[in-house]
């Protein structure tokens, strides 16, 4: 049986499955999405017998992770902060939960990803420093690599004939999924059309401007949505009325 | 291996939490040889507290009453709202004796991997609240997990719309509990929140 010993890992989310069991699904470097039976106190924090006093696992606290098991769900030998909870509040922890959700229904079981996790942790902690009203940054940088990570990436320097795309506001592209971009005349019907300067603009990061951040918005949605195969994200539903 | 009736009653008893096959087995015989009148007793409150018991019209929480006890109190500072998560919760702050208003339980939290989105915990309600009743505070008392915290934000955000005063409970470092053992999450939470004497 395998056997993985003290192995990183982030809590994406935790579930009751028996009295005294918990589900949890973690984002670990060499494991990828990893999902195992916790025995711990449940529900409610103090738990019966020698789990009495013990506390549920949170998530945005890095914890050193053993398990054990070679089905889909493992066995959770022991879970240890490594440290304290990234401080995320308000608006930067609806952020946080939605960072959760895309990757507990993007990532496959699994799959190692070393770059998607330190690029998870440093999301993180740049959300938890960010500026009211710029927590988008954070989200549209992770998405980028998380589209990148999972082999979609888009490409915003060429478009599908190969030409670079026009750093001008005067030419436009569409963006089909897993194609790219292809320049179009402006006056199609249908179809939301992306100006060359922004995707230049999202091309460098350069997210000075709102109107770019909300084309970047726009098109990391197009892109993930397709991928999420018509699933509703919920955690979307807490930025509505803000 | 048992008569229908008793295999039916140990599988109903295994609803319970914390109630295994063993445990229902021995449930169900202490019932029937030991305890008659007792069975009989459970029976019937079982009846009729699953027949009678509803949610509260105002707080949510369970009754048999269309208003629970604590709403229809008229002791009770009607201008002073707390938010609990579940029915639980109201014992748990009404066992500490230092609570004079009445409560909102939202019967859950937001959690959106779980699909439990503002709707479900019923924001609309609690926001309908916001707008009627003359309120002075709300008290945030939601528990100190991601999810309560996200909950309480969001509720926050709709209550000081309606220019109502928001306060959230403080966490800290448990009575009788000694800082050696305790998490640094929480006593990074105490020493940000620390009080002056």
């Amino acid at each position: 049986m395998k056997l993985i010993e003290n192995e990183q890992a982030f809590m994406l989310h935790r579930r009751a499955y028996t009295d005294s069991r918990i589900l949890v699904d973690f984002l670990s470097p060499n494991f990828g999405r990893v999902r195992g039976v916790h025995r711990a106190a449940k529900l409610r924090g103090a738990g019966r017998g020698k789990n009495r006093g013990h506390l549920q696992p949170q998530q945005f606290t890095l914890m050193q992770l053993s398990y054990r098991g070679d089905g889909e769900l493992k066995t959770i030998l022991s879970l240890e902060n490594l440290s304290n909870p990234i401080p995320l509040t308000g608006v930067q922890l609806y952020c946080g939960l939605y960072l959760n959700e895309i990757l507990t229904y993007l990532l496959p079981a699994e799959d190692p990803q070393p770059h998607l996790f330190h690029c998870y942790q440093s999301t993180l902690t740049a959300l938890s420093n960010s500026t009211v009203g710029e927590e988008d940054i954070c989200l549209r940088e992770f998405e980028l690599v998380l589209l990148a990570e999972l082999g979609y990436a888009i490409h915003f320097n060429v478009d599908v004939s190969g030409s670079p795309i026009e750093n001008s506001a005067e030419s436009f592209y569409r963006f089909e999924q897993e194609l790219g971009f292809s320049r179009v005349e402006l006056g199609i019907q249908g179809v939301y059309l992306y100006r060359g300067c922004d995707l230049c603009a999202i091309a460098a990061r350069q997210w000075r401007l709102e109107a770019v951040r909300s084309v970047a918005k726009r098109l990391c949605r197009q892109a993930i949505n397709h991928h999420l195969g018509g699933r509703a994200l919920n955690s979307r539903e807490l930025f509505l009325t803000l | 291996m048992f008569s229908p009736l008793i295999d039916q009653l140990i599988q109903s008893l295994r609803a319970l939490p914390g109630v295994g096959p063993k445990s229902a087995q021995r449930m169900a015989f202490q019932l029937l040889e030991r305890d008659r009148d007792g069975a009989e007793r459970l029976a019937q409150s079982l009846l009729l507290a699953a027949a009678k018991v509803q949610r509260c019209c105002e707080c949510r929480t369970l009754t048999e009453e269309n208003r629970c006890a604590i709403c229809t109190s008229s002791r009770r500072d009607r201008t002073l709202l707390c938010v609990v998560e579940s029915p639980a919760d109201v014992v748990a702050l009404e066992q500490s004796a230092t609570y004079r208003g009445v409560y909102f339980v939202l019967l859950g939290k937001l959690s959106p991997i779980d699909g439990v989105g503002p709707k479900e915990i019923g924001i609309d309600v609690l926001e309908q609240r916001f707008a009627t009743a003359e309120l002075t505070e709300v008290i945030l008392a939601t528990n100190p997990t991601v999810e309560g915290e996200a909950t309480s934000h969001y509720i926050a955000e709709r209550a000081k719309k309606h220019g109502i005063r928001v306060s959230r409970i403080a966490h800290g470092v448990p009575i009788g509990g000694e800082l050696e053992y305790i998490d640094g999450g929480t006593l990074a939470h105490a020493m940000s929140s620390r009080r002056e004497l």
